[in-house]
C-alpha cells in the first residue's frame, strides 16, 4: 500500500500490514508514532538524548511484539504510552541523584527571533506548572490537550475510567490556572 | 459587591481561555525529534521486518504440531488423561506387577467382590437387531 493511502489507516490496521511485511507500513508507523515516543518520554525525562533512547527502546519492543499483537485487546498508542512510560520511569530511579538543574536543556535549534523567544519562554513557565501537578493530573492534561488523544485512549493508558479523566482533566486545568494566574504580563497574555 | 463577583468571573474565564490557548500553542510547538532518531527507528522497523518470514513460519509450524495433537485426541482434558495414563503405565512397568497387584488389594480391601459392568450390548440382542427385530 502507498504511504499516501496509509494517512487513514489506524495503528492497528498499519501494525497488522507491518507484521505482514510491509515496508510502507513499517515507515508510516515510524513517522506516527516515533514523534509521540519521543514526546512523551521527552516530558518525563527532560532530556532529549535519554528521551530518544527510550523511545527507540519502545518502538523496537513494538516491532517484535507486531506479529502477536491481538487486534482489538488494546490501543497501540495506549500501549506505546505504558512502555515509555515505563522505561522512563526505570531511567529515572537510575538517575535519582541527578538533580533537575543538571538535567540538560532541550535542543531547540530554530531561529532566535524575539516571538520564538516569547512562545519558548510560555512552553517554559507551562512545562514548569506542568511539573508541579500530582503526575496522574499531569498526564491527563498533557495526553489530552497536548498530544491529542481522545478520553477513552487516556483512560485505557492510566488504566481508569472515561470519567475519571474528565475530572483529573479538570483539575489540571484549575490548577494550571492557578499557578500562571500571576504571571499573565510576563507570558504576554496580559494586553488582551 | 455584584461588580466584585461579576470582575472575579471575567478573570476566571480569562485565566482559562489563556490556559486553553497555553495548551494550544504547545501542541502546535511540540518538540520533534532529530532526523538521526528517525532514521534510527526506520532502520529498526526494517531490520525487525526483514526477520520476521522464518522465525513467523517456525513459528507456525511448531504451533500447527501442537494443535494438531490437541485436536485429534479431543482437547486438553483428553491430552491430560492420556499423560496420567502414560505415566502410570511407566510406574507400573518400573515396580513390576506384583507391586501392583499389592497396592491394588490395599486399596480396594476385597477386590474379589467388586462388580463388573458390561459395556457392549449382548450378542443375541445384536442378533435379534440383525434378524429385522425392534
Amino acid at each position: 500500500m502507498a504511504l499516501d493511502a496509509m494517512n487513514d489507516s489506524t495503528d492497528e490496521a498499519l501494525l497488522e500490514l507491518y507484521a505482514q511485511g510491509d515496508p510502507a507500513a513499517a515507515r508510516a508507523l515510524t513517522l506516527r508514532l516515533g514523534p509521540l515516543a519521543y514526546r512523551l518520554a521527552l516530558r518525563k525525562l527532560r532530556d532529549a538524548a535519554e528521551a530518544e533512547d527510550v523511545a527507540q527502546e519502545a518502538l523496537l519492543r513494538l516491532w517484535k511484539i507486531a506479529p502477536d499483537w491481538r487486534a482489538g485487546e488494546a490501543k497501540v498508542s495506549t500501549w506505546l504510552y505504558r512502555v515509555v512510560s515505563n522505561l522512563a520511569t526505570d531511567r529515572l530511579r537510575k538517575r535519582r541523584n541527578v538533580g533537575l538543574d543538571e538535567a540538560p536543556e532541550i535542543a531547540d535549534d530554530r531561529a532566535s527571533a524575539l516571538e520564538d523567544l516569547i512562545v519558548r519562554d510560555r512552553m517554559a513557565a507551562l512545562d514548569e506548572a506542568l511539573e508541579q501537578l500530582p503526575e496522574r493530573q499531569r498526564l491527563a492534561v498533557t495526553l489530552r490537550h497536548i498530544e491529542g488523544l481522545s478520553n477513552p485512549e487516556i483512560a485505557e493508558a492510566l488504566e481508569t475510567g472515561v470519567e475519571a479523566v474528565e475530572s483529573l482533566t479538570a483539575r489540571a486545568k484549575r490548577a494550571l490556572t492557578a499557578l500562571l494566574s500571576g504571571r499573565r504580563e510576563e507570558l504576554g497574555f496580559g494586553d488582551e | 459587591m455584584n461588580d466584585k463577583r461579576f470582575d472575579r468571573e471575567t478573570m476566571a474565564r480569562e485565566d482559562e481561555a489563556h490556559i486553553d490557548a497555553l495548551l494550544r500553542e504547545a501542541r502546535a510547538n511540540a518538540p520533534e525529534p532529530t532526523a538521526g532518531f528517525m532514521a534510527r527507528v526506520m532502520d529498526d522497523a526494517l531490520e525487525v521486518q526483514r526477520g520476521f518470514a522464518l522465525p513467523r513460519a517456525e513459528r507456525q509450524s511448531r504451533a500447527g504440531v501442537i494443535e494438531t495433537l490437541r485436536t485429534l485426541f479431543g482437547g486438553w482434558g483428553a491430552v491430560g488423561g492420556l499423560v496420567t495414563a502414560g505415566l502410570a503405565g511407566l510406574w507400573i512397568g518400573f515396580m513390576g506387577a506384583q507391586q501392583v497387584d499389592t497396592v491394588a488389594s490395599g486399596y480396594w480391601q476385597q477386590s474379589e467382590n467388586l462388580g463388573t459392568v458390561n459395556l457392549l450390548p449382548e450378542v443375541e440382542t445384536v442378533a435379534y437387531v440383525d434378524e429385522g427385530g425392534f
